[in-house]
């Protein structure tokens, strides 16, 4: 059986790994409230234990322009340092972006899931078989990469 | 006389809100976090961009958008003092960028460092044969040799393990540290206490500096929702 070595990851994790990197060394405490998954230090362990598995951890711009329009909502004051976390966060992860243009996406299902999630299986499927794993938060993006026959995983499933 | 309630608000009020809001907060704020690196030794110092990542000059811990609010900050009298010791502040810093860098450069040329952090990768790849989850790192040996470095400067314990270098650094940081005792250090250990010694006299001046305005021209220390300075 082949290992998948590609994680693919969604705007859900990367924000919470984002956001406990701004907890922990920025000391952002009041974005503490933020943070939905990552509530423990075993379970920011336990993802970034996942996380190290993988050799190659890829995102598409979707997902970075979801994160971006939340951090425009949340942060007020300090911005431009945060945005030096992301960068840092994502250089130090050595994060990919993959490309899939919206006219390359199916309409019905952009209809349906959004742009972001169409991207990521876009991007999954053209991986070889068995090669990739898509880490979300979104129940509906994991059923429906699994009834594609790609792999995903919840994030629970990861951090607890 | 007439029924109307008027407020007045002290001369220049909006003006001085926007010195505090825009400019004396999050400089305040980017100042703690910039402590905070320097107590630990963390200069955040990248080798990329060869400068620290989180301690920045004063302007760039203002919103670009409101850099005419910061500017307007230090052409009032009334500020006069910040201007001297933002510029101290920011030449502390460019000491400390410029001393890191020679520091980075004088590892790198050492042969008896890069020695030493390819022997730690061959006792670490020896180590991690019993290990075989955890990545190698024989085809990246120069690149590992720049992160140690960079990693001494900045005194980096451990990383995160989702970091491409965590397995390796966490490894080997205890041998490797050390390598900071060594005499070309100095000069960077003095740039970062000189730094870290404006940029808490900085910090505590800005808080007096808020709470003077902000009794003079009755301008709260945060914006406070649904109250207008008019």
């Amino acid at each position: 059986m082949v290992e998948p070595r590609i994680l693919l990851l969604d705007t859900g994790p990367l924000r919470e790994l984002i956001l406990y990197a701004a907890v922990r060394d920025l000391g952002y405490s009041r974005l503490q409230q933020e943070m939905s998954f990552l509530k423990t230090a075993k379970n920011y362990e336990n993802l970034t234990a996942f996380i190290s598995l993988f050799r190659q951890r890829v995102t598409t711009p979707h997902v970075v322009s979801e994160v971006s329009a939340w951090i425009i909502r949340t942060i007020e004051g300090g911005r431009p340092l945060f945005w030096s976390l992301v960068f840092d966060e994502l250089t130090r992860m050595e994060m990919n972006e993959e490309t899939i243009a919206l006219l390359r996406m199916a309409p019905e299902l952009v209809a349906s899931l959004g742009a972001t999630d169409v991207s990521l299986l876009k991007v999954a499927a053209n991986f070889p078989p068995g090669t990739s794993l898509l880490l979300s938060v979104d129940d509906a993006l994991v059923k429906q990469c699994k009834n594609a026959g790609l792999l995903a995983l919840h994030l629970w499933e990861v951090i607890d | 006389m007439s029924s109307d309630v008027e407020i007045t608000h002290p001369r220049q009020s909006r003006r001085v809100a926007a010195w505090i809001y825009a400019v004396i907060n999050p400089i305040v704020e980017g100042l703690n976090h910039e402590i905070g690196f320097l107590k630990d030794g963390n200069l955040t110092w990248r080798s990329t961009t060869k400068r620290c990542e989180y301690i920045r000059p004063m302007q760039e811990h203002v919103d670009s958008r409101q850099w005419p609010n910061y500017k307007d900050f230090l052409a009032d009298s009334e500020n006069s003092i910040f201007t001297k010791t933002f510029a101290i502040h920011d030449n502390d810093l460019a000491g400390v960028n410029s001393a890191a860098e020679a520091v980075y450069l004088e590892l790198l040329s050492w042969s008896s460092f890069s020695e030493e952090v390819l022997r730690t990768l061959n006792s670490y790849e020896s180590w991690k044969v019993s290990n075989p989850q955890l990545p190698s790192f024989n085809l990246v040996r120069q690149e590992l040799v720049q992160v140690a470095a960079e990693n001494i400067i900045n005194n980096v314990q451990s990383l995160p393990r989702h970091y491409t270098y965590s397995a390796f650094w966490n490894y080997a940081s205890k041998e490797l540290l050390p390598f900071r005792n060594l005499p070309n250090f100095p000069s960077l250990h003095g740039a970062q206490a000189e730094l870290h010694e404006i940029s808490s006299a900085l910090k505590g001046a800005l808080e007096e500096h808020r709470l003077k305005l902000s009794r003079k021209y009755d301008v709260p220390a945060a914006p406070i929702p649904g109250l207008q300075i008019d």
